[in-house]
């Protein structure tokens, strides 16, 4: 674990907005490995953005830290100093957004965009050579594109492109915040084997956040479920897959449709965000068949077992 | 014949402004010709009915309204504006003293204006709730609430009445020194040319007051437009991606975020300079400031046709012109506009 | 002078209140959301109401809260405030408070029919163009901007030779320079809102037209012409006293806040300054609790502010 590249610690965001503070991330925690393509899963509106926008010093208006401690490449940090993590950004740690063509400038060339990621991070490098290179990685023209505008472009070729940015900083570390969501199921395919090639060669770590449980399935060994701003369960996919612990797990597992072997698809009940918020409890009680009284009386523990973790007072050891 | 598609989108807002100007002249003429007050009793007001009729005629003023505006059309394309019963001169003659008076005082003030208000705009829109921008924002409502009128009254008599700290609202230089000779029209400009430093001085200390007045009534919408459009323009992912790639702060906000908040900023400045000439009239009426705003205020109370007419004329020009640069700087500033004729 | 408070024809989003952190408490409590619900937190809002409220009365009770006739002339000329005569007395010996009170009586009277004709024409004439749509529409809109574009005084100037000065060119004048706003508000509500569902359901359900216009579509479009009626109520009240100082506007010897600042003017010399002063300081506070009024409103009532 202190090999980790990236490691969050209890991390809790309130939103405060209108005077009322609200808590949207409740004690998230996660480590990745240098090089490796970890995954991180959740509904819309599970904090999973939030959470990794706040590890790297980007935390949105009307959001404050609570608590949680952030370290990468072993230099930790309070995550309230997000100032501090900030500076990460330029030295080792880059985003991919959903929106592509709105991560572009409209106002500059995108020949130019690249350049200025390139500059700041890499002083002492032939630029015209460095960004050819770049847009070749990304397989993409230099001298066709180069001089062209982002709305002059496709949201493919703007997805490659914004690529090319995060990577002109040569970083150890790729935040993709479902950067698939908004592509056709092709494109989403070459950007997913795209991805997970260049995790290998550079051996940068991903962290890969979708809402798809199946996609991440396919290219990520470990990876975080996230509910309502909780980790329900997290670990080796290997394990999770094989046997789902958590109930959320278990439904959404459930809720996806296998064409090898046809069963009744079951969605999930109720909503993600019912019940009080701004109690301690587990989440996701409010939708759970299993549920107890001793799961609203406290964040839920988070238990090892069988090669993860998962936070469910079901798993509590009773002593004998 | 094709034309590059961005000189179409010149040449259509150029005629259209040309048939509002031509609207504006008829209008203006005939809005003069149905007069219910008549220029000649409002100057002689013991005039017999004779005697009256008589002057008319002189003046011309007994033709059909057709012929009136024909005749009126000519001399305006011959850059012959008619005469002023109030000061006697051809209208151009006063215009051509006056124009240059006000635009000196507008160049001043609008600097002021944008030199002041764009920084604090920016500023309230960087610090977007906290306590800074709330500053900002009660100040630029109170100075939005303030009556320019009124502030010029009170600070002419507390700053010069009463402390003499300012020079005495009585025009554009002191009657001790002799206006420095024509190049530019600006009495600052054209004495420094000629070298005459103390009367550039003087001048620059009559316009202090006056153009901050006139600066301090651009101050308001411009703060309100920039922190408005620049806080918007700070939320755009495009922002975000650029922190996301570490480039810095103040790059960020003054390069792209200031870009994007460009087109509703240059709109207002548009608006602002197209209107200026109108609202100097207040400032020059409390200054004493030799023009075209006082000028075309008091054609307007003594019902002095010709003045009157050429003034709406002149004003709808300005705004016209300024309405046309502004559009043709959005396709300078937003590719995506400039593009979007090339289909 | 004030350019008819334009900007505001480009509500852009105003900042979410100052994020007020309650210390660790879960629920807040009775005051805070009480406070919290009417306010947003925004004190200044408070402030703006109290203030207005204050004008607003004088400006309703002014004829009852005189202490003097304020038409009357008497030989106590250019006397400093005292005891008697709170504001002071100007040249011709009548009594600065009492005419002040009248004054803004006046001047939000005025101000007042301008802005409300500006906005029932201006809907009217929105709604229409917004509905119907097609060359009518463009027309129609095309003269609007034309109008948009000219400033205040070119407009007066306009106006005031076809009907002459007084207090009908004023109001005439105000009207149309605010009509631009709300027909292009109005316009944009109407022609986003006819194409949603509940309007063909009604339309199904038999109601006409005309029903359709205004029992669905108007009472949406509430809250925007609320704002922008506040802040242009601040800006024309501004621009007739405006008017009314250059000699273009009303003209003694009814009373009138710009008037009697620009009487004031030619004793500033002899040091009466509390002919100038006082009624300046009236309107300006009067403008100024107007434009927090507006600014609140706009804080509150905009849709693009609530969160979720």
């Amino acid at each position: 674990m202190t090999s980790a590249i990236f490691k969050i610690d209890d991390l809790a965001i309130d939103s405060v907005r209108g005077g009322v503070r609200q808590r949207i991330v409740d004690g998230v925690s996660l480590w990745v490995a240098p090089g490796e393509l970890y995954g991180l899963v959740g509904e819309s509106g599970s904090g999973k953005s939030i959470s990794m926008m706040a590890g790297v010093g980007l935390l949105g208006q009307g959001l404050e830290i609570a608590s949680g401690t952030v370290a990468f490449s072993g230099t930790g940090h309070a995550a309230a100093d997000q100032r501090r993590l900030r500076g990460n950004l330029a030295r080792g740690v880059s985003l991919l957004f959903q929106n592509a063509k709105g991560a572009l400038n409209p106002y500059m060339r995108i020949g130019r965009q690249v350049e200025r990621a390139l500059r700041r991070s890499r002083r002492d490098v032939d630029v015209k050579a460095e960004l050819t290179e770049l847009f070749r990685v990304v397989g993409l023209n230099y001298g066709d594109l180069g001089d062209k505008y982002p709305h002059q472009i496709s949201g493919g070729q703007a997805q490659r492109l914004a690529m090319a940015c995060a990577l002109a900083t040569n970083p150890r570390l790729l935040i993709a915040d479902e950067p698939t969501t908004a592509l056709d199921v092709t494109t989403e395919r070459e950007m997913l084997r795209f991805l997970a090639l260049i995790c290998a060669e550079r051996e940068m770590a991903i962290v890969l956040i979708a809402h798809n449980l199946s996609l991440v399935s396919e290219y990520c060994r470990r990876l975080s479920i996230m509910h309502a701003g909780q980790v329900v369960e997290a670990g080796s996919l290997a394990s999770i897959f094989a046997q789902p612990l958590h109930p959320y797990t278990q439904g959404l597992i459930a809720a996806v449709p296998d064409v090898d072997e046809p069963r009744e698809v079951v969605p999930l009940a109720g909503s993600v965000w019912g019940g009080p918020r701004n109690v301690a409890r587990c989440r996701f009680s409010h939708r759970c068949a299993l549920a107890r009284p001793k799961c609203n009386a406290g964040r839920p523990p988070a238990i090892e077992r069988e090669g993860r973790t998962v936070s469910c007072v079901l798993y509590e050891e009773v002593p004998a | 014949m094709r034309l590059p598609p961005f000189l179409t989108y010149v040449l259509r807002r150029l005629v259209i402004s040309t048939i509002v100007l031509f609207g504006v002249t008829i209008v203006a003429f005939s809005m003069a010709y149905l007069l219910p007050s008549d220029p000649v009793t409002s100057r002689y007001p013991d005039i017999t009915p004779e005697q009256r009729a008589e002057m008319r005629a002189q003046m011309g003023l007994d033709q059909p309204m057709i012929v009136q505006y024909l005749r009126y059309m000519e001399s305006v394309f011959a850059g012959e504006f008619g005469r002023s019963f109030g000061t006697g001169n051809a209208v151009a003659a006063d215009l051509a003293l006056r124009i240059p008076a006000t635009l000196e005082l507008a160049v001043y003030g609008i600097l002021f204006g944008v030199l002041v208000g764009l920084p604090l705009g920016i500023l309230a829109a960087v610090y977007r709730g906290k306590f800074v921008d709330s500053v900002v924002r009660v100040v630029n409502l109170a100075v939005e609430s303030v009556p320019a009128f009124w502030l010029g009254v009170i600070l002419v008599f507390t700053l010069y009445f009463q402390l003499r700290v300012v020079p005495s609202p009585i025009g554009r230089l002191s009657p001790i020194f002799t206006a420095p000779p024509t190049f530019t029209g600006f009495f600052t400009i054209d004495a420094l040319i000629a070298g005459r430093f103390d009367v550039a001085l003087a001048a620059l200390r009559q316009l202090m007051l006056p153009a901050f007045i006139l600066g301090l009534g651009i101050v308001s919408p411009i703060v309100r437009i920039t922190r408005a459009a620049l806080g918007e323009s700070l939320q755009e992912d495009y922002i975000t991606f650029g922190r996301a790639l570490g480039l810095r702060s103040r790059q960020l906000v003054l390069g792209d975020a200031l870009r994007g908040a460009l087109v509703p900023i240059v709109t207002t400045l548009g608006f602002i300079i197209g209107n200026v000439l109108a609202g100097a009239a207040v400032v020059e009426t409390v200054f004493a400031w030799p023009g075209l705003g006082r000028y075309a205020v008091t054609a307007i109370t003594t019902s002095d046709m010709a003045p009157v007419s050429t003034c709406i004329l002149l004003i709808a020009s300005c705004v016209a012109i300024a309405n046309l640069l502004v559009d043709l700087s959005y396709a300078l500033i937003d590719p995506r506009i400039r593009h979007e004729y090339a289909r | 002078m004030n350019m008819h408070g334009d900007p505001t024809t480009m509500t852009l989003t105003r900042p979410a209140a100052p994020a007020v952190t309650t210390p660790a408490a879960a629920t807040p409590t009775r005051w805070h959301r009480v406070y919290h619900g009417l306010f947003g937190g925004d004190l200044l809002g408070l402030l703006g109401l109290v203030l207005l409220a204050v004008l607003l009365g004088i400006a309703l009770f002014g004829p009852m809260l005189v202490t003097h006739d304020p038409l009357l002339t008497t030989p106590k000329v250019l006397l400093p405030p005292s005891s008697e005569h709170w504001l002071g007395t100007d040249h011709f010996g009548r009594d600065v408070f009492s005419r002040t009170m009248t004054s803004l009586r006046t001047d939000f009277m005025v101000a007042g029919l301008g802005v409300s004709g500006a906005i029932l024409l201006g809907a009217f004439i929105g709604l229409i163009c917004g509905y119907y749509g097609g060359w009518f529409d463009d027309l129609v809109m095309r003269f609007v901007d034309i109008i948009q574009s000219f400033p205040l005084l070119l407009i007066a100037m306009v106006l005031i030779l076809v009907i002459g000065p007084g207090v009908e060119s004023i109001i005439l004048v105000t009207m149309l320079i605010n009509i631009p706003t709300y027909a292009r508000l109005i316009r944009g509500e109407a022609m986003r809102k006819k194409t949603l569902e509940y309007i063909d359901a009604a339309r199904c359900s038999g109601a006409t037209e005309s029903s359709i216009i205004f029992r669905h579509l108007m009472p949406n479009t509430l809250g925007p012409i609320v704002i922008q009626g506040s802040l242009n109520l601040a800006a024309a009240v501004s621009n007739v006293a405006a008017l009314s100082f250059l000699g273009v506007g009303i003209r003694p010897p009814v009373p009138d806040l710009g008037v009697m600042v620009a009487e004031g003017t030619n004793y500033l010399a002899q040091g009466a300054w509390w002919m100038s002063v006082c009624p300046g300081l009236v309107l300006a506070a009067t403008i100024f609790s107007l434009n927090l009024m507006g600014d609140w409103l706009e804080g509150r009532l905009d849709p693009r502010r609530q969160e979720i």
